[in-house]
């Protein structure tokens, strides 16, 4: 039996491309064109600002929360923190050293309690 | 696959603008190319151009993503290849705009119709029991005239399966058109 070798790297056959053209049929082009026309006037093309507006948007959130994580470090209770506490004692006693030894987060120091007792 | 003209990248610079009318252009000029390839894919006809669609808007909202230093038609093959390849893996059903279908004008005699008809079913048949890598490698070879370089690129396959692609895909379709004439 003869084998009827055929090259892999054949040219376009034009009788396979007319038969693939005709099973494969592309109608009603101006239909088809106004169908993508009509579905691409609902997509609204993005603007240059609107191309910056998201990576904008992000950056400022992570400056936003940096700030925040920052702000809530440099906001922790320290010795002229003035607490819901301070504030009691503040307005009970009339005495701010007072209220700042209630509001401090370490033992008060002898020489500022000291220190208030004499201006009182 | 004829080179692009210069005419062809000033008009898809314009569509990247927003021309509207150089989008359709390009819709004009490629439409073809592109149904076909997604029927090859999909065999259902409005499905096929259903996916053709939303392949032609992809490119649209992808534009600003296009290299223009690279040929347009290949990028755009592939976009085409790759929606329909992802509709037929997903299947749901979408509605696009409808198109409907024409009667041909000039009817053939019964008896031609009836051969016509036989041979067509019988090579569509042939192409639908294809490997669907197979189906698109031989479109883009033999009637978009793609080289197989191109269509590896297109398809992101190796240059081997391509070109094994279409040797089999010929291989097996080739019997059937023994019968067939170009003037079909």
């Amino acid at each position: 039996m003869m084998l009827k070798l055929e090259p892999r790297d054949g040219p376009p056959d034009s009788r396979m491309s007319a038969a693939l053209r005709a099973i494969l049929p592309v109608r009603d082009r101006d239909q088809f064109r106004a169908a993508v026309l009509a579905r691409a006037a609902g997509l609204r093309p993005r603007t240059t600002l609107e191309r910056w507006a998201r990576p904008a948007l992000a950056a400022a959130a992570t400056v936003a929360l940096a700030a925040w994580v920052a702000g809530g470090l440099l906001d922790a209770p320290g010795a002229d923190a003035l607490t819901l506490d301070g504030a009691m004692v503040s307005s009970a006693t009339g005495s701010t050293p007072a209220a700042l030894v209630i509001a401090a987060p370490r033992p008060p120091d002898a020489e500022t309690v000291l220190a208030g007792m004499v201006n009182q | 696959m004829p080179e692009p003209s210069p005419e062809e990248g000033a008009i898809v610079a314009r569509a990247r603008a927003g021309d509207r009318d150089a989008f359709a252009w390009l819709v004009d000029a490629y439409q073809e190319a592109v149904r076909r390839v997604t029927r090859a894919v999909l065999h259902d006809a409005d499905e096929a151009d259903d996916a053709a669609q939303d392949a032609f808007l992809s490119v649209l909202v992808k534009l600003e993503q296009y290299d223009p230093r690279r040929p347009f038609r290949p990028w755009l093959m592939r976009i085409a290849a790759n929606v329909a390849i992802d509709r037929k893996r997903r299947r749901q059903v979408r509605h696009a705009q409808p198109i409907a279908v024409e009667a041909e004008s000039h009817e053939p005699s019964p008896l031609i119709a009836a051969e016509r008809a036989a041979l067509r079913e019988r090579l569509e048949a042939a192409l639908r029991q294809l490997p669907e890598r197979y189906r698109v490698a031989l479109v883009l070879y033999d009637v978009e005239g793609y080289s197989h370089p191109e269509i590896a690129d297109i398809l992101g396959i190796p240059v081997g399966t391509v070109r094994s692609a279409v040797f089999h895909a010929r291989r097996t379709l080739r019997p059937l058109l023994e019968g067939w004439r170009e003037d079909r």
